[in-house]
């Protein structure tokens, strides 16, 4: 798969830390700023425990839940889909590998969440679980290249 | 699968990143692939074969077991 260029890998991975930061700090104080109370364009929107919703409709909402997390995603794919500064067929395995253990993490936390949480708490975890796979699949690749790199350093 | 990479590369003079150099990959792929964690490709194997002035199935051994 033809991957993004390495010049964006880095500062797209500052970008996603800054954004996971930034959401986590949402999900603890939850800030309201009048400024990002906005009137923005949705495809469906319903009242909370209303059956009735409404297609394609102007509704007010404070979008900063909404920037961060699509700064969070767009930033984590970047990191995703660029190559690295030493991208060869190994990084290639790396990053499927990666992949592989991120998705399967993200299911087991969705498998424990489904069978062991109820009410608001669930949705919470649903609500983390969506960015899962990206958060896992950065910090295993990450780590991974970091640790080889201090390995290779130590070698002749 | 084992191999003599290391082997066959101490006997040539390269360091780790000499021979990366030379295969067109990281020093990290080397030192993968000499720890054993990573089996290269066919393209990969026989460039290091060529470099080192050996053949393929020198420095690779299809573990049996």
């Amino acid at each position: 798969m033809k991957l993004l260029s390495a010049r964006y890998h880095k500062p797209a991975l500052a970008v996603f830390c800054l954004s996971l930061v930034a959401g986590m700090f949402f999900l603890i104080f939850w800030p309201e700023y009048d400024l990002l109370n906005l009137k923005v364009p949705a495809l469906y929107t319903d009242e909370l425990l209303q059956p009735d919703g409404k297609w394609l409709v102007w509704v007010r909402n404070n979008v900063l839940d909404e920037i961060i997390s699509l700064v969070l995603i767009v930033s984590g794919l970047i990191v995703m889909f660029s190559a690295v500064e030493e991208e060869d067929e190994f990084m290639e395995r790396l990053r499927l590998e990666s992949f592989r253990w991120a998705v399967l993490i993200s299911y087991i936390i969705l498998m424990i969440a489904i069978a062991g949480f109820y009410g608001l708490v669930f949705l919470w975890v649903m609500v983390i679980n969506i960015f899962a796979v990206l958060i896992l699949f950065v910090c295993r690749f990450e780590c991974l290249r970091y640790r080889l790199k201090k390995h290779t350093e130590h070698e002749k | 699968m084992k191999n003599k990479l290391k082997l066959f590369r101490v006997a040539a003079g390269l360091t780790q990143a000499e021979l990366a150099e030379r295969a067109g990959v990281s020093r990290q792929t080397v030192y993968a692939i000499e720890k054993g964690k990573y089996v290269p490709s066919v393209r990969l194997a026989l460039r290091l074969a060529k470099i080192l002035g050996v053949r393929v199935e020198d420095i690779f051994i299809l573990d049996e077991t």
